[in-house]
């Protein structure tokens, strides 16, 4: 289903003309993802885990088609995020860690009816799944304006909206962040499901615990590397366990 | 799971939900575009009584004689170059600062597509305000326009929206790069005033001031109106008609791989969601 091998980001600075005419965050060339590769098969879930800065989150922009690579290539069922991208939207949902990203002054509903038409359904089959996504969600009955939401609600709308055109892949970035440990629970479940109903899940985290609880395969990222790639069961079993797992992570960051 | 069976919005369908999202969230403003629409009433009644003074002048011979008419046309021109300019540079603007830009683009919805809808309601919007500028310069302070004329207006109001908006794309991929935006619309309408007669005749201008003013785009648009509102042949605007679709055609693919050239930098450079 999805198919990153050796892709590399490196965020040049931009030319003295644009740098005159918009400041840019880094004077700097930075190195956010270096050489990585890894697969994600229909009803698996994978995790990518790592500190902030490690390269998760652009590595799930360039799934997204929301970045190009600097190089490698990422596939998803076969189409190219640079050559086709619409093809590879039409096949992914994607769950940002921002609490931006909707249209503050229309409801949720509004919001997953729009996104969903914009995915492609119809305006009445989008209403039939916003309503199911905001009964779900345990959104309808306090449905108002986004700007009213709370972080939590916001993220399970995110995660609401990913769903909404029910795409084969799902992108889902720190998808329990700002949600209460219950609430994390229970995604946690919902992503397993989604699994077994055929869809390919990558998920990233701080949280290697809840990755490891959630997930079939582990990939760890530090400074934009895959610094660790196994089986949850593969973790699980080691002697060192994932407090281990974290202490080898610490040391590949020095 | 994607069905390849199941009916999919067309992109007429995506064009209309662009277009109620935009009414949906300035109606939640409730009075914001009602003031608006009522401050129509103030520039007009204030032209009209400044018409009493000007009536009569020579300059305004070719233009029917009447100061009035000749400014509320050069005002609905300069509303339609603004419309143009303004509509995808404000989206852009409140997409990127709002993050919903990263979300729209994460859809399988083409970029035109996006760009469609997002003219939807200030097209609406800015021909009801012409509709107001029209209504109460004819029904209250006795304007008159014949009937072909307005027909002629039309496609002349058409062709001044689409070379606007031809501006108003390169704005919108200015934007996208410098993270501020909407520097060309108050030039627009600046310009507009002074340059391309939008309240006063240009020949009132020195020789080197008329050249600017002809080289603007919104100079032909109003004149162009003019011809067809208030000469006593509408149809002799065919020179204003052809400029102005002569630059739409030059200006609106220019603009759309402008903007497609930006978005592009957006993603190599990872600065499409910041502002």
């Amino acid at each position: 289903m999805l198919e990153v091998d050796h892709v590399s980001k490196r965020f040049d600075v931009p030319p003295r003309l644009l740098r005159l005419l918009s400041r840019v965050a880094s004077s700097q060339a930075v190195q956010a993802v270096s050489d990585v590769s890894l697969r994600v098969a229909r009803g698996e879930v994978v995790g990518l885990v790592g500190a902030n800065g490690a390269g998760k989150t652009t590595l799930l922009h360039m799934i997204a088609c929301l970045l190009e690579p600097t190089s490698g290539s990422v596939r998803v069922d076969g189409f190219d995020t640079v050559t086709d991208p619409n093809e590879v939207r039409r096949r992914l949902g994607l769950v940002i860690a921002d609490d931006r990203g909707f249209y503050w002054r229309m409801t949720g509903r509004e919001n997953l009816v729009l996104f969903g038409v914009l995915a492609g359904l119809t305006r009445e089959h989008a209403k039939e799944r916003a309503e199911e996504l905001m009964q779900q969600a345990d959104l309808a009955r306090r449905d108002r304006m986004v700007f009213g939401y709370s972080s939590g609600m916001i993220t399970r709308l995110h995660v609401a909206r990913a769903l909404i055109a029910n795409p084969p892949l799902l992108l889902l970035d720190e998808p329990t962040r700002s949600l209460d440990p219950l609430v994390s629970l229970e995604v946690g479940r919902v992503v397993r499901r989604l699994a077994d109903d055929g869809h390919a899940v990558l998920m990233s985290s701080h949280n290697l615990e809840e990755v490891v609880a959630n997930c079939d395969r582990v990939v760890v990222m530090n400074e934009g590397v895959v610094v660790l790639a196994d089986t949850a069961s593969g973790l699980r079993a080691r002697q060192d366990g994932v407090s281990g797992l974290l202490e080898a992570l610490d040391g590949a960051g020095r | 799971m994607i069905d390849s069976t199941a009916a999919r919005s067309s992109y007429s369908d995506r064009v209309l939900a662009l277009g109620r999202r935009d009414l949906k969230i300035e109606l939640s403003y409730h009075f914001g575009q009602l003031i608006r629409l009522l401050s129509i009433v103030f520039p007009v009644a204030t032209f009209f009584y400044i018409g009493q003074l000007a009536d009569g002048s020579p300059e305004l011979a070719g233009y029917g004689g009447s100061y009035f008419e000749f400014v509320l046309v050069g005002l609905t021109g300069t509303t339609l170059a603004a419309l143009g300019a303004e509509m995808f540079s404000s989206m852009i603007s409140r997409e990127q600062s709002e993050g919903t830009l990263a979300s729209l683009l994460s859809t399988p919805t083409p970029l035109w597509v996006l760009l469609a809808g997002a003219t939807l309601f200030p097209l609406g919007f800015t021909a009801v305000e012409v509709l107001i500028y029209m209504a109460l310069g004819v029904g209250v302070f006795g304007a008159e326009f014949s009937a072909v004329g307005i027909l002629v207006a039309i496609p002349i109001a058409v062709l001044t929206v689409a070379v606007f908006a031809g501006i108003g794309i390169l704005s919108a991929a200015f934007i996208v790069v410098t993270k501020r935006g909407e520097p060309i619309t108050p030039l627009i309408r600046a310009a507009t005033t002074l340059f391309a007669g939008a309240v006063f005749p240009i020949t009132l201008l020195p020789d080197g001031l008329q050249l600017v003013g002809r080289m603007l785009p919104s100079y032909y648009a109003i004149e162009g109106l003019r011809g067809a509102l208030l000469s006593d042949d509408p149809l002799s605007t065919w020179d204003e008609m052809l400029t102005l679709a002569v630059m739409a055609a030059v200006l609106l693919p220019l603009s759309m791989w402008a903007l497609k050239k930006a978005l592009r930098w957006g993603r190599v450079s990872g600065t499409l969601s910041s502002f």
